[in-house]
């Protein structure tokens, strides 16, 4: 099974972001894709996957991935009934179910080659593991960069580094081989390559934190939030614990976290902070949960610069929702 | 029963409110930040119809799948914890408000804290 990038639909350069739709066996792409118009329009009847009416020029049942692979930035994608998105001088679909998805930034680009071979994968950029897989099992995490293959093994879009949970790592793919293990391995944290992109979040916003009735505290705090892998977007946040003291603040926020990416930070956080200051004042902040960052947990630290109202001290629980700018969602 | 008594009744029983509302959205909280952590090291990651689990949760990066259910009652649980942590604080600053009256009614040096 092969993932490479930009290597269906990549001749011809310069065009915008896109993807394509599952239209069925198509044996003879070819004759599909370049023929002249008599050529199409003889193309009547059952695809495998869907059946084309030359009529209507429109296949005449949706595509069977449904909305899967859908794009809210591009309502064409909606429409289950068309052929690459309406637009097959650009967009391929060879392989009916197989769908092609391109990323300018690089790191959310995908495809499966039925027809790869590892040399061939090697040359596109992709990544080679042993194994056969099929789209439906096949599920793409745009926020960590992550691909689940069924539940035993994902594949980082990055470089080439795969994941197997698992006591001693050594996971298996869908056939249940083991996963292939080249050059530097892993093992110990499952990972086919000792070698990962550093990761990290860093947020910026403002936040506020008020002690209420002598013994709890609230807190809560809005902003941006941008990771190393030059993935935007904003979060919210909120919370409340326990505290001491009758402080409270009001400032701009800057703090860092470990995460894998800017969904990392979404959840709820164990957070420890103190407030000190009367006037001009701060809060430092220290949060951590379970999560994507190195040894399964992601934490961080904020501090905030404004108006502080007495010293004081708390330990709380917050909930951050983080939406990416740009699409996508943190589910 | 004297005016006052019945100010300082009302505002006792705002404050007992309001602190146990608090109480019980951080309680709230708490249960939720142990059921994603839960989550993130016993859930599928990946969907399996079989049993329901098709519905995507993010905790922390990590994408898990749980039953319609599982993920309504954590979002119910979720909007109640902060709904009450938020009350709470409305509730907090109403006693403040009352308090201050009260205090500016009484003479300087009695204001009380929230």
């Amino acid at each position: 099974m092969a993932f490479s990038r930009r290597n269906i639909g990549e001749e011809i350069p310069g065009k915008a972001s896109h993807e394509c739709r599952a239209v069925g066996a198509l044996n003879d792409k070819t004759d599909f894709l370049h023929a002249d118009n008599k050529k199409v329009s003889a193309l009547e009847g059952d695809f495998g996957a869907r059946y084309y009416g030359s009529t209507t020029g429109r296949f005449l049942s949706p595509d069977p991935s449904g909305l899967y692979y859908a794009n809210p930035t591009n309502p064409q994608s909606l429409n289950l009934y068309t052929y690459g998105l309406n637009n097959p001088l650009v967009n391929t679909d060879p392989f009916g179910l197989d769908c092609v998805y391109f990323n300018d930034a690089g790191n959310g680009v995908e495809s499966i080659d039925h027809h790869s071979s590892s040399g061939e994968c090697g040359k596109t950029g992709g990544d080679w593991v042993n194994g056969t897989t099929s789209a439906s099992q096949i599920q793409y995490d745009p926020n960590s960069d992550t691909f689940n293959i069924q539940s035993s093994s994902m594949f980082h879009s990055y470089n080439s580094t795969a994941y197997a949970p698992g006591p001693g790592g050594g996971g298996t793919d869908s056939n249940g081989n083991p996963i292939s293990c080249s050059g530097n391995c892993d093992t110990a944290n499952g990972y086919s390559s000792s070698f990962r992109w550093p990761s990290g979040t860093f947020q910026l916003g403002l936040s506020g934190n008020v002690n209420i009735w002598g013994r709890l505290a609230v807190t809560g705090s809005l902003g941006v939030v941008v990771d190393t892998h030059g993935k935007l977007g904003g979060y919210v946040s909120g919370g409340g614990g326990a505290s001491a003291g009758a402080g409270g603040g009001l400032g701009v926020q800057v703090g860092a976290s470990n995460g894998n990416g800017i969904c990392s930070l979404g959840g709820p956080f164990g957070n420890v902070s103190a407030t000190g200051g009367e006037g001009a004042g701060g809060t430092v902040d220290v949060f951590a949960g379970k999560g994507d960052g190195p040894g399964g947990v992601v934490a961080g630290g904020s501090v905030t610069i404004g108006l502080a109202g007495g010293a004081s001290g708390s330990a709380t629980v917050t909930d951050t929702k983080v939406v990416p700018f740009g699409g996508g969602k943190c589910q | 029963m004297p005016v006052g008594g019945g100010i300082r009744d009302s505002k006792a029983l705002l404050k007992r409110f309001g602190v146990a509302l608090g109480i019980l959205g951080i309680a709230g909280l708490l249960w939720t930040f142990g059921r994603e952590s839960y989550k993130a090291a016993s859930f599928p990651r990946s969907p399996d119809p079989a049993v329901g689990r098709i519905f995507p949760d993010n905790v922390h990066g990590i994408v898990i799948f749980e039953t319609r259910s599982q993920k309504r009652d954590s979002d119910y649980i979720e909007v109640a914890s902060f709904s009450m942590l938020g009350l709470s604080l409305v509730l907090s600053l109403i006693y403040r408000k009352r308090s201050g009256a009260q205090a500016s009614k009484s003479g300087p040096g009695n204001t009380p804290t929230i």
